[in-house]
Formats: C-alpha cells, sequence, structure tokens
C-alpha cells in the first residue's frame, strides 16, 4: 500500500494492528498474512509499528521464568486430601439430607460413613490473636507450619481413617482437624481450662458447620469435605511441656468413631 | 497442557490416587507460581497463592467437569485468588520483590534477573485486566481462545485489551531503554 493511497484511517489503523498483532501471535491466515506483508512493504510507519512491537513481543516471551520456593511442592502435597472413593459430600439440606434421615440409614451410616480425619496441634506465636481473630481467618490458606511435632494418633474403622498430630511453636496451640464424611461428625476435645482457653476457629466453610466452648469442651459439628483448626491460648506461663492431655473423640450419629489423647509432654 | 493426560490424572485423583496428584501439581506447580507471580510482582504471595489453588482443585476434584480443559479451570483459579489478592492490597504499595532467585550461573543471574525485573516492573504498572491478558499469553502462552476460555470474556475483548496492553508494555520498557 502506498503512504499516499487515501485511507480512512480510523477504520485502517485497527485492522492494520488486528493483522500485525495476529501475524506475531501467529493467527493469521495464508490470505491475511499476504494482506499484511504488502502492507509492510508499502509503509514505512507499518513496518515500524511491526518492528517495534515485534520487540516488545520478544522481549515479554523471553522474560525467564521464576523458581518456585523450594518448600512449595511438599507443602502443597502435605495439604491436599482427596476424596475418599465412596464418600460423598452433603450439605444440610437436599435429596441426601433426607434419605439420611432414614433411621436404617442412619445406622448404617454410622458404619460405612467415609470420613477422614486428620487433627494436628500446633503452638504458635501467642501474639493478640483473639477467637474474633481466628475466625475472620476461615477460608484463607494456613502458612507452612513448623511447628514440632508432639505426638499423633491415627486410625480406620471400616470406611472410616483418621489421623492425628500434636505440634508445638513459640506460644499458640493450633489444633488442625481435616476431615471428610457423607454425614455429620462431631469431634470433641477437652482441655484442661485452668491452663488453656479457646482462642478462635478458623476454616469452618459449610452451612450448618457449628463450635460450641463449654466448661473445657470443643464441641465441633460439621460435615462433608473440612480443614479447620482449633486455637488454644495459655491462660498462665507454663513450661511447654506441661500440659495435661487432650481428650479427643470422632462422633458419627452418636456414636463414638474413634477416640485418644494427644499429649504434648512426652 | 495434554488434554488427555490431565483427564486421566484427574480421574485418578477423584479415586483417591495421591500418585496422579502428585504428578498434576508437578505439571502446574510452576506455571501456576509464574502466572501468580507475574500478576502479583511478589514470590511469597505467589507461593500462598499457589498453594491455595491446588488445594481448592483438589477440594473439589469431584466437581471438575471435565468436557472443560484441565488447564483451563486451574488457571482460571489461579487467576481469581490472584486478582482477590491484588484487590486486598490495592491500597498498598506493589510488592515488586529484588529476591534473588536460584538462576543457573552468575551471568546468567545478572541478565535474567535483570530482563525479569524491568518486565515485571512494566507489567506492574499495567492495570489488572490488560496485566492479565499479558501473563496468559506471553508467560503462560495461552492462545486467544484459551484465554478466552480462562477468563471467561470473548476472544475480541482478549485481542482488544492485548493490543491496547502491548502498547503500554512497549511504552513502558522503550522508556526503559530495553
Amino acid at each position: 500500500m502506498n503512504e499516499n493511497t487515501h485511507i480512512d484511517q480510523s477504520k485502517l489503523e485497527p485492522q492494520i494492528s488486528d493483522l500485525i498483532n495476529r501475524s506475531i501471535d501467529g493467527e493469521l491466515s495464508a490470505a491475511e498474512q499476504a494482506e499484511l506483508d504488502v502492507l509492510l512493504d508499502g509503509s514505512k510507519r507499518v513496518r515500524q509499528a511491526y518492528e517495534e512491537l515485534k520487540t516488545t513481543t520478544g522481549i515479554l516471551d523471553g522474560a525467564p521464568e521464576r523458581e518456585p520456593p523450594e518448600y512449595l511442592h511438599k507443602a502443597i502435597i502435605s495439604q491436599v486430601r482427596l476424596p475418599v472413593p465412596g464418600a460423598a459430600k452433603t450439605s444440610g439440606s437436599g435429596l441426601f439430607s433426607n434419605w439420611l434421615s432414614a433411621p436404617w440409614a442412619r445406622t448404617g451410616l454410622a458404619v460405612a460413613a467415609g470420613l477422614v480425619l486428620t487433627v494436628s496441634i500446633y503452638q504458635t506465636d501467642t501474639g493478640s490473636l483473639s477467637p474474633e481473630d481466628a475466625s475472620g481467618m476461615t477460608g484463607t490458606i494456613m502458612k507452612s507450619p513448623k511447628g514440632v511435632l508432639l505426638d499423633s494418633t491415627r486410625f480406620t474403622v471400616e470406611a472410616v481413617n483418621g489421623k492425628a498430630e500434636l505440634h508445638l511453636k513459640d506460644g499458640l496451640w493450633l489444633i488442625d482437624v481435616n476431615l471428610e464424611s457423607a454425614g455429620e461428625v462431631v469431634l470433641r476435645l477437652g482441655f484442661s481450662a485452668e491452663n488453656f482457653e479457646y482462642a478462635g476457629v478458623n476454616g469452618l466453610q459449610n452451612p450448618g458447620d457449628s463450635v460450641v466452648v463449654e466448661n473445657g469442651v470443643i464441641k465441633v459439628s460439621s460435615s462433608g469435605q473440612q480443614h479447620f483448626e482449633l486455637l488454644l491460648r495459655r491462660t498462665a506461663a507454663l513450661p511447654a511441656d506441661d500440659m495435661t492431655p487432650l481428650a479427643l473423640e470422632f462422633l458419627a450419629n452418636n456414636v463414638v468413631v474413634h477416640a485418644a489423647e494427644l499429649d504434648g509432654s512426652r | 497442557m495434554h488434554k488427555d493426560r490431565d483427564a486421566a490424572l484427574v480421574n485418578d485423583c477423584k479415586q483417591g490416587d495421591r500418585r496422579a496428584m502428585t504428578e498434576l501439581v508437578s505439571q502446574y506447580e510452576r506455571p501456576v507460581f509464574n502466572a501468580a507471580y507475574r500478576i502479583l510482582g511478589n514470590a511469597d504471595d505467589a507461593a500462598d497463592i499457589t498453594q491455595t489453588v491446588f488445594l481448592k482443585v483438589f477440594e473439589h476434584i469431584s466437581d471438575y467437569d471435565p468436557k472443560f480443559r484441565f488447564f483451563s479451570w486451574i488457571y482460571r483459579i489461579a487467576i481469581n485468588e490472584s486478582l482477590n489478592q491484588v484487590k486486598q492490597r490495592r491500597n498498598q504499595e506493589p510488592l515488586a520483590d529484588s529476591q534473588a532467585s536460584p538462576w543457573r550461573s552468575p551471568e546468567e543471574h545478572l541478565e535474567s534477573k535483570r530482563l525479569c525485573n524491568r518486565v515485571q516492573g512494566a507489567l506492574m504498572q499495567l492495570e489488572t485486566d490488560y496485566r492479565t491478558v499479558v501473563v496468559l499469553k506471553h508467560m503462560s502462552g495461552c492462545s486467544y481462545q484459551q484465554i478466552s476460555e480462562i477468563l471467561q470474556i470473548p476472544e475480541k475483548t482478549v485481542k482488544s485489551r492485548l493490543y491496547t496492553a502491548r502498547q503500554l508494555m512497549k511504552k513502558t520498557l522503550g522508556s526503559r531503554e530495553l
């Protein structure tokens, strides 16, 4: 195209721009490429625009990738919980909920509930974390916990699997719970009210989930796939290993499917 | 972006196969991290977002519809999480970091780091709509159609944003004498 050709700039400029951009991206047909070649041959301005854009995209394409931090892969792998085959997700309403209301189904579910539990207790910075602060963390990602593993428990009952770990780090105790079940599961956590106070919960997501704290017992009701943390704080300055074991019970349909103590004093 | 292989791995994950999960993480950890890094300009935030993305992906793996491409799904989550993070810190200064990366040799390190930082600096000056399409096109290697699928916007809009973003980048990179 000759520079002196009378053209409607307002219409042609976007067309030329489109051709140049799509040419650089390798998205032109042969006919379109031929059209652009004519424009490039006939216009210094078009050639200049093409070269400038090519330089810019070359810089962008050549920008080196960043290496992910070394810890990242392990951190992801260790936190991912996959579905348990045969375990269905539920919510508080709907067809499945109605099905669960049948007594025979509930009894069967107590045995067959696909349940995966992972419980970890970490001690972290006491800071000024309030129950409200902790609740506000709901749905956020856990930073890779670096706490020391103190105790753990694992169980398998029929289709019910569980694992509990006790970690310790700096000042605040985190009880990290991963839960997957077809129906409601209740976690009862007993702690010495003289030594600890409840500091909050982080991560409960499903409608109908609840936390009740009374007389040194935290009761968490949840269903479906869950990953949450309970937080405990010392009420008095005590050595880290001076603690009464934490009593854990997991119940499905009012039946205790697993009970254990996590002892950080060992 | 191997559709059939990804579909098979996702199917295995739905059956609780952790080896398949590990393979998917290995395959997509780096591109997800880099996409997040380019949008956020901060490696620590990008690492957090990457963790969040994979936790969400596998939490909802049973809901994944195989008629969509897995990479589009994971990229969409990565972009949305990154943009949410940008919104949360909108009133803060961009956290483009200068932390050294494990480049392969001292010379490559210096040159790569210089280029990486300049490009990142220019990217951070773009509005997030423009930044996102540049990242997906030039850092993630997506086609117009794939970007359209990931961002759920028409291809025409993808091209329009990309062309404008490139013009803006050209000016910024040119002014930095790259």
